[in-house]
């Protein structure tokens, strides 16, 4: 029997809608990852989208004589329900709640400053190769990057040249808006997010982005979680908002997780980005009580004690969690197995290593140039593995 | 208001030859309201910084009530049975929207969750 046009049509559009389907419900990972998906919240997206698909595909089959009741709500909802796959992608669906923004905690950092007598920075066995004189570039940076950047000073700068605002440290997220305004010379800081991309290019600054050093982007959890690794398709799970129990990861009496998150823009969380490519991470969720935040610091808070467990999970740099501010009541954990140790970072089989970088606004000079060309001869690495980082292979 | 109102040529027996969707708009509206609401507002507190503790609770109480208003008026619509086929869909979309079980359901979470996300300022 001679199929009609109309026929064929619907399933040309019923074949489309499936693909596009798959596609996105395989891209967001629920198909692989189906059994992992422990809360509504987490579940969301793959129910609003095989709603919207189901909708669009009874309109599809659906007789239209005229504008019946049924086609016309059959249309809104899907309209409604496209809208809403946005918070539920994005995990956003907490009215008003917002991330608070106090507390104070922080390691001293007045101990790596360069030029004191007490200075805990690393130094060089022999003299510096070179010394810089006269107009001194002017340095900022991660807090996690500050020791070392303040050793690469206090190595080639002249002392009597010095003054307190030519090393500065306003973190990772104010370093770059410092740079793209032109009120420093070099940044130390991880790779940029998309935004802060965006941002230099709107305001035409030319980020130019030497590597000169690897760090390890290290995960944690409680002392007395009994989980010591996971892998990293646990981790994407976690923060794509599928995974919300300790249970599903293997410890019973874990509870409801307590994933922190830092802010956009921030070194630790364009790590996460970096991490996590192109699945969207989810928003963080209400915290069960507000006195959770406490010191407001993620080092601090990640070893948290909830109905008698420690349920909270975070991120940080090794060096920082490690030697910076370390909290003796948290633990780091394997990714796929492999502890984040300075040997799997320089041999890197541990999977989250990423360069850190000095980065100018245009192409460097004069001094500036001569600076980055010092960081990387073998003394300026030196200074970056008696740090606590690892060289440039 | 020849919005709200439409000729049903058919005039089929026992419907009324003119229908009425006020009441099924003004449901439909208070339902798309609440979010609206919701949105304007975070946008809002993202220019301005911190709400006032109290504002913020007000703005978070009319964002769940409105639908809910909406939702009794869209079934006080549908029971009249003055309401054309747009009417009647609007009703139908609302109460879909706002079902009592995934209504109360979200009702309850968004009171006992805390204000707070889990998110720190500090590393």
């Amino acid at each position: 029997m001679r199929k009609s046009p109309l026929f064929i049509g619907r399933l040309i559009l019923t074949a489309g809608l499936v693909a596009i389907y798959v596609y996105i419900t395989n891209r967001l990972e629920y198909w692989s990852q189906l059994k992992y998906v422990d809360n509504l919240i987490g579940a969301a997206p793959i129910i609003l989208i095989s709603g919207i698909v189901g909708l669009l595909i009874a309109l599809i089959w659906k007789r239209h004589k005229n504008a019946a009741t049924s086609t016309i709500v059959l249309s809104i909802l899907s309209v409604i329900w496209g809208l809403l796959l946005i918070p539920a992608i994005t995990g956003n669906w907490y009215p008003l709640a917002k991330i608070r923004d106090y507390g104070f905690a922080s390691p001293d950092m007045t101990i790596y400053a360069p030029f004191t007598n007490d200075t805990q920075v690393a130094k060089l066995p022999p003299k510096a190769s070179i010394t810089i004189t006269g107009e001194l570039p002017i340095l900022d940076g991660a807090t996690a990057l500050y020791p070392v950047y303040s050793a690469f000073a206090n190595a080639v700068y002249n002392e009597a040249d010095y003054t307190k605002d030519t090393v500065v440290c306003t973190n990772t997220s104010n370093a770059y808006k410092s740079i793209v305004a032109g009120d420093c010379d070099i940044i130390f800081v991880a790779q940029p997010s998309e935004k802060q991309m965006q941002a230099a290019e709107s305001a035409g600054a030319e980020l130019v982005f030497t590597p000169i050093g690897r760090e390890a982007f290290v995960f944690l959890v409680g002392k007395s979680n009994p989980i010591d690794g996971l892998s990293y398709q646990q981790l994407r799970n976690i923060y794509s908002g599928k995974t919300e129990r300790w249970k599903t990861l293997g410890w019973d009496d874990g509870g409801r997780m307590i994933a922190f998150q830092r802010p956009e823009g921030s070194g630790s969380q364009t790590g996460l980005q970096g991490t996590m490519g192109s699945l969207p991470i989810v928003k963080p969720r209400p915290l069960p009580d507000d006195s959770l935040i406490g010191t407001g610091s993620m080092m601090k808070q990640v070893s948290v004690e909830w109905n008698g467990v420690q349920p909270a999970i975070g991120y940080s740099y090794r060096y920082y969690a490690v030697t910076m501010y370390p909290n003796l009541d948290a633990k780091l954990l394997k990714i796929n197995g492999v502890y984040p140790s300075s040997e799997s970072i320089s041999n890197e089989s541990y999977p989250f290593t990423a360069n850190f970088y000095a980065v100018t606004n245009g192409q460097p000079k004069g001094n500036v140039k001569l600076l980055i060309e010092w960081i990387l001869s073998d003394q300026g690495q030196y200074l970056v593995e008696q740090t606590g980082y690892a060289p440039m292979p | 208001m020849g919005m709200t109102k439409e000729v049903d040529r058919t005039e089929r027996p026992g419907r009324p030859a003119v229908y009425n969707n006020k009441l099924a708009i003004i449901g439909f509206a208070l339902m798309l309201a609440g979010p609206m609401i919701l949105f304007l507002a975070r946008t809002l507190q993202n220019q301005i910084g911190d709400f006032s503790e109290f504002a913020a609770q007000a703005i978070m109480w009319i964002t769940l009530v409105l639908p809910g208003i909406g939702a009794v008026i869209s079934f006080v619509s549908l029971i009249l049975k003055k309401a054309g086929k747009l009417g009647c869909a609007l009703s139908i979309v609302t109460l879909i929207m706002c079902n009592p079980f995934f209504y109360f359901f979200y009702f309850f979470i968004c009171g006992i969750i805390g204000n707070t996300l889990a998110g720190l300022s500090w590393m």
